[in-house]
């Protein structure tokens, strides 16, 4: 597993949040977690909406973003932001959430078929510690595009992490593609 | 589920310890996402909510067994401060600590135990752990009082001696109700629902049991692991479900006849009596 390094400049991102345990369901009459319940939040929004969004993307991908917080590691507790980058704040609709990501530099893993329900996020680690990086921000990017063709074909799937790293100090160079 | 076992066997030997659900990953070997959406699906729990019931169950129990200050079990179950604990503890018990030290709940009933592999086993069964809720009139047992933790081949005298073996309703009971001041602290009756002993056989005894809406949790499996069930029923499935329980009672309803020794599996219905 090697990852594409590249560099980026700041982004703009416009979707939904939620923070707590991401995990919980409420049994009874909703069997989805707070992952599944977001992102059903936001395609029914971007189908209403797909007019004037279309318009505002930057790109063709949707992204799910893990943000840590104070309490992550005691708790458990996530900040879990679904939505997409957009050119621009003006015109978005009052309902969405701005996420602004400074100019980074990335290690993009992809993730095939199965690999993407696994624990990737132990290897993912795993191989930066051997390469002499660390992450930098306390978030991590799934990235769905065109090749991701939804849990019920996860097989013929494809879906990329993006891991802001840094150079641990006194581990020599890398050379991203820019 | 060796992961989760790890996890949890760590939880049960650090509770008065300041770890962290990050820790409880390291443990499972898992990176801190994977290892709380894997947590939900195999023990039914968050991490965090698990690791408090399991240290507010400990200060409960340290609340009874010694006469320390409860602000000194409260920071050695690592709670910040006594608000915070005395608020978390009124959540859970729904009494205050210094009423739980006066007067105590049946642990059975509202004390979390400390998970096993064999729960984690039991709660993914094919079998399933969702309950059928509905409502039951009022009811009677008929039978004799056993010690709440007798054999199945004990029970099952019990039965044979009281019942012919032609009746056509094969329904079979055990009743586990709390019973302050009593050696096991809980009573326990064997019998026959509805059934009239007309014999007057002596230490025979009918108790109505109140009508209402109950969960009733299908168990398969073998007697001595009915606990399992009886866990998942009050301590995981109870707390989520928005409802408490009515009153601090077990029925155990044997639909065909259970039969003891190893290998054996009895089926049975456990129902709890809900409220609110």
């Amino acid at each position: 597993m090697i990852p594409e390094i590249i560099d980026t400049g700041p982004r703009l991102l416009a979707g939904f949040s939620f923070y707590g345990d991401p995990f919980e369901t409420h049994g009874f009459w909703e069997e989805e977690n707070e992952i599944g319940r977001i992102w059903q939040r936001w395609m029914a929004f971007y189908k209403k909406e797909e007019d004037l969004l279309s318009r505002l993307m930057d790109g063709k991908a949707f992204y799910e973003l893990f943000v840590h917080h104070e309490k992550t590691q005691s708790r458990g507790h996530f900040e879990v932001f679904v939505g997409m980058p957009v050119t621009s704040v003006e015109k978005l609709p009052v309902e969405l959430v701005i996420k602004s990501l400074p100019a980074l530099r990335y290690a993009i893993f992809t993730f095939h078929g199965e690999a993407i329900r696994s624990d990737c996020y132990t290897d993912i680690r795993k191989w930066l510690a051997e390469a002499g990086l660390t992450q930098c921000c306390p978030f991590n990017m799934q990235v769905y595009d065109e090749r991701f063709k939804g849990m019920d074909r996860i097989h013929e799937s494809e879906m990329d992490v993006f891991i802001p790293v840094k150079r641990l100090s006194g581990t020599g160079t890398d050379h991203p593609r820019a | 589920m060796d992961a989760m076992t790890r996890a949890l066997d760590f939880v049960a030997d650090n509770l008065q310890r300041p770890i962290q659900v990050a820790d409880m990953a390291g443990k499972a070997a898992y990176s801190l996402y994977y290892f709380c959406r894997m947590f939900h699906r195999i023990v039914h729990h968050a991490p965090y909510d698990y690791l408090i019931r399991r240290r507010l169950s400990a200060a409960a129990t340290a609340l009874t067994a010694s006469r320390r200050k409860i602000i000194d079990i409260a920071y050695d179950l690592q709670f910040q401060n006594p608000e915070t604990f005395s608020r978390a503890f009124r959540r859970m018990f729904a009494l205050q600590p210094s009423e739980w030290r006066k007067n105590p709940l049946n642990p059975v009933f509202y004390l979390m135990p400390s998970l096993t592999r064999e729960h984690l086993i039991h709660r993914n069964s094919p079998a399933g752990n969702r309950p059928e809720v509905l409502h039951r009139e009022t009811w009677e047992i008929s039978g004799w009082t056993v010690p709440a933790e007798s054999s199945i081949t004990d029970i099952e005298k019990i039965w044979h001696a009281t019942h012919s073996e032609s009746h056509t309703d094969p329904v079979r009971c055990v009743v586990l109700w709390d019973m302050p001041g009593h050696p096991e602290g809980m009573g326990c009756l064997a019998g026959w629902p509805d059934f009239r002993n007309d014999q007057k056989t002596s230490g025979w005894i009918r108790k109505q049991i109140p009508g209402g809406t109950y969960a009733v949790f299908p168990y398969i499996g073998s007697f001595a692991g009915r606990h399992l069930a009886r866990d998942y029923a009050l301590h995981t499935w109870l707390p989520k479900s928005g409802c408490r329980l009515a009153r601090p009672m077990i029925i155990e309803r044997y639909h065909t006849r259970p039969v003891s020794g190893p290998g054996k599996d009895i089926r049975m219905n456990l129902e709890i009596p809900l409220a609110g």
